[in-house]
């Protein structure tokens, strides 16, 4: 699938709405998976199948999970001795969700005693701490530890309660502080050391003594014990960690299929979308299929909108019709069905029936600017060149070599056209201004019906001043989106009707219609 | 405890800039939490790492901050390795930094701390959303480095004291920061970047080759916030003579904290007075006034 194709499409703005919750989906999100065997995608569908009724039969439960996977931390494979309490923290946290998360699924959890290790057992919280009862050494240097702080704490309280009475400096709320020179106390050396502050002023900070820094050198001694005390515990939850490496990678996959089905299966149950059946090598089918982007725009804009509704005959198809009348919709309509498809998710139709493909290429224009020096007919042609060789494809061609001469172009379309018919893998949908086109095995021809000439004619009044947008909307009122066979008899010629409505010069509409009118006489029409 | 001091800070997001780096930050935090404790949780943290490791006020090795049983911080684990104080891990963000990953911290045993904080405005909301909606707490303190203010303009209702080191060498041009400063944080607020007859919407740095870049018919700029004017004092008169600037955030400054060296504070009054510079000040927070009891009340 190219990058071209994806942006043809217009799928981003559909897919803004998938929103998979732990960083496991959002990461499948992005690599914006590619399926092309049956097997795996009606396995993938299953899974949206039975979300949808889970998350139908019991809404609470279903917000309650999303709620626990939106707190999932995503856990480094290897952890480091620099960052060992993070990712047991990490571990912690992920066992502590996805216990709640099994709960409300009904589905199996092994890791009670990992979890348990971790300290979960008694304040069943996310968050991590060495408890003291990890070990006997570590509770008994703690023991001290906290004796000690105790001890440097009254001796300092009663340090600065002898300065602050000896020399009124209250040394309670910081460590030192700045005062004039000429104010320093008198008979302080034993209470307060001086440092030059500016010129004019010193800082004072408090002394404590030797007793002080003797038992803040044990303090010192005893940290170091503690450091060491829970480097050994740390390590040996390390190991219990890596023991368990395999069961939690299997919850980190369930995870990863629950969250993506999830989300799919909401985005489902928003757009009213259905499960597509997947085939192989037999011939698209639409009914009422829905352009997301375009029908949100439409509703936007008041404007109607038409789903599509097709089965086509065949592997390879035309579709011709009016300018405005909807073939490159109907193309970007199938590209965003098609990815939808292959990506995994239910479409938002009535019924749809899909090939799967090896490879969906566009012949066509998206919304970029070239920087290849290239011109318009210069970059379909290394499109062409760039597209597919191998396996199942599909082509969707807007308007092969509009911007070339009308015969080259013609010869052009009938040569692709040919070339379609002769790969029995390929498959493809041409829109085209040309008529007259042969006919080859295995390819249908379709038209958009166009411009209703009956409303057209009751309701159209050029006088009146309109703009833009309401002659867009005239258009988009007297337009019929549907598409049909064509009956080559009943080739709709709409572009004078469309370029009136949009409000061309009258004088120019007129010529034009002598100038067509002679073309056909020449031509015996 | 001063009821004054907590209810400034209660339930507010406070940050602790300064005119440069070093200029005592951190240690004017110091200063403040022993104040702050009883009036109930909060959190402090730093924006980013200053990479500077001397403070004006030590001379020596950055300060670090004293953390009690009870308190709620932000630092990288590498950081936390090196503490004497003993920590509950609450949350692990998922950004690395140059010190190792972010992690939100409760002390379980007093000791000190080096703060590590967030690279960018938008981890930094994050951070202040996850302790505001899975802790529930309002009260925020922020030591925020000179090159990382803009940061403050991207937290909806917050703060700031901007700490200012005056000694002679700096004095003139620090004045001139300060009335740049105060010139800006009474600009007012606007909710939405609109441009209209003589309205001109800037994104971004706002420079001197941005002010000159304007038409001649143009009579007011809207910024996203103070943080993105990049103008000496004298430009900025000469913009506010002729025009309105207006931003979409604005920030309150609640007092300016002066640390002075071989600077009279009576001077530096009257040469605030002079500016019209009109809010709070702080003079040396950590110096002893007349009657040798310290005032709680400067503030």
């Amino acid at each position: 699938m190219t990058k071209r194709f994806y942006e043809f499409s217009e799928i981003d703005k559909f897919l803004c709405y998938y929103s998979p919750k732990s960083p496991y989906g959002r990461n499948e999100k992005e690599e914006e998976a590619f399926y092309c065997e049956t097997d795996k995608l009606n396995g993938i569908f299953d899974r949206i199948e039975q979300m949808i009724s889970f998350v139908e039969r019991y809404p609470q439960k279903a917000d309650k999970i999303e709620y626990h996977l939106m707190r999932l931390p995503e856990l480094n494979p290897n952890i480091a001795d620099g960052n060992i309490r993070s990712e047991l923290f990490n571990v912690k946290k992920f066992l502590h969700n996805y216990k709640q998360i099994s709960h409300e699924f009904e589905i199996d959890f092994y890791s009670e005693e990992l979890l348990k290790s971790l300290g979960h057992e008694d304040s069943q919280e996310e968050s991590f701490y060495l408890k003291d009862d990890y070990s006997a050494d570590l509770s008994r240097v703690r023991k001290q530890l906290r004796e000690i702080n105790s001890q440097l704490n009254k001796s300092k309280e009663k340090r600065v309660g002898e300065i602050h009475e000896a020399t009124d400096l209250d040394f309670r709320f910081l460590n030192f502080l700045i005062i004039k020179e000429n104010e320093i106390p008198p008979n302080s050396d034993s209470f307060i050391f001086l440092e030059q502050h500016d010129k004019s002023s010193v800082m004072v900070k408090p002394i404590f003594g030797k007793e002080f820094f003797l038992i803040h050198n044990l303090r010192k001694e005893l940290l170091e014990s503690e450091a060491g005390i829970e480097s050994e515990i740390l390590q040996m939850l390390k190991k219990q960690i890596i023991v368990e490496q395999e069961k939690l990678n299997t919850y980190i996959q369930t995870i990863i299929d629950l969250d993506t089905s999830m989300a799919k299966a909401r985005l489902a149950i928003q757009f009213h979308c259905i499960r597509p059946r997947v085939t192989l090598l037999e011939n698209l089918e639409f009914e009422d299929l829905e352009f997301i982007p375009l029908k949100e725009k439409s509703t936007r804009a008041k404007r109607i909108y038409t789903s599509l509704s097709v089965s086509f005959n065949e592997k390879n198809n035309v579709v011709t019709g009016s300018n405005m009348g909807g073939k490159t919709i109907l193309l970007k309509t199938i590209a965003f069905s098609q990815l939808l498809v292959q990506q995994g998710f239910f479409v938002p139709a009535r019924k749809i029936s899909a090939p799967l493909f090896d490879s969906l290429n566009l012949i066509g224009m998206v919304n970029e600017d070239s920087n290849s020096g290239l011109s318009s007919f210069g970059e379909e042609i290394l499109n062409l060149l760039e597209t597919g060789k191998v396996g199942t494809r599909l082509y969707l061609v807007d308007e092969f070599a509009r911007t070339t001469n009308s015969r080259e172009a013609f010869a052009l379309n009938c040569a692709l056209l040919q070339w379609f018919a002769e790969q029995e893998t390929v498959f493809s949908v041409t829109s085209t201004h040309l008529d007259q086109l042969p006919n080859f095995k295995c390819l249908s021809y379709w038209t958009m019906k166009g411009l209703d000439y009956e409303k057209y004619r009751l309701y159209y009044h050029r006088d009146k001043n309109r703009d833009l947008n309401e002659r867009i909307n005239l258009i988009n009122n007297y337009m019929d989106y549907s598409v049909k066979p064509l009956v080559k008899s009943e080739v709709q010629k709409d572009a004078l009707k469309i370029a009136d409505i949009l409000g061309l010069d009258s004088e120019i509409i007129k010529n034009a219609e002598k100038y067509l009118k002679n073309e056909e006489y020449n031509h015996g029409e | 405890m001063d009821d004054k001091i907590n209810e400034q800070f209660r339930d507010k997001v406070t940050f602790i800039s300064g005119s440069s780096k070093n200029a005592g930050k951190t240690t004017f935090l110091n200063y403040l939490l022993p104040r702050l404790r009883e009036g109930g949780n909060f959190a402090f943290l730093t924006i980013g790492i200053d990479g500077e490791r001397k403070d004006h006020i030590w001379g020596t090795d950055k300060p670090q901050i004293e953390t009690l049983v009870g308190d709620y911080l932000l630092t990288s684990e590498y950081l936390m390795n090196k503490s004497d104080a003993l920590f509950e891990v609450l949350q692990v963000f998922p950004w690395k930094t140059v010190l190792g990953k972010l992690l939100f911290l409760k002390t379980r045993r007093s000791g000190f701390i080096e703060l590590a904080g967030p690279e960018n405005n938008e981890q930094l909301g994050q951070i202040i959303e996850y302790i505001r909606t899975d802790c529930r707490i309002e009260s925020m303190l922020i030591d925020g480095a000179v090159n990382r203010v803009t940061q403050i303009a991207s937290i909806k209702n917050s703060k700031f004291y901007y700490v200012s080191s005056l000694q002679p060498s700096n004095y003139k041009s620090s004045l001139n920061k300060l009335r740049v400063i105060w010139e800006l944080s009474r600009q007012e607020r606007v909710d939405s970047m609109i441009e209209g007859e003589g309205v001109y919407c800037h994104r971004g740095a706002f420079t001197k080759k941005n002010m000159i870049g304007l038409d001649d018919s143009c009579r007011s700029v809207i910024l996203d916030d103070f943080t993105k004017v990049f103008l000496e004092y004298s430009e900025l008169q000469k913009f506010l003579e002729s025009r309105k600037m207006s931003f979409i955030n604005t920030i309150k400054l609640v007092a300016f904290v002066f640390i002075l060296y071989d600077i009279d504070k009576n001077n530096v009054l009257e040469d605030l007075n002079e500016m019209a510079i009109n809010c709070p000040f702080i003079f040396n927070p950590y110096e002893l006034s007349e009657g040798g009891i310290y005032d709680k009340a400067i503030l």
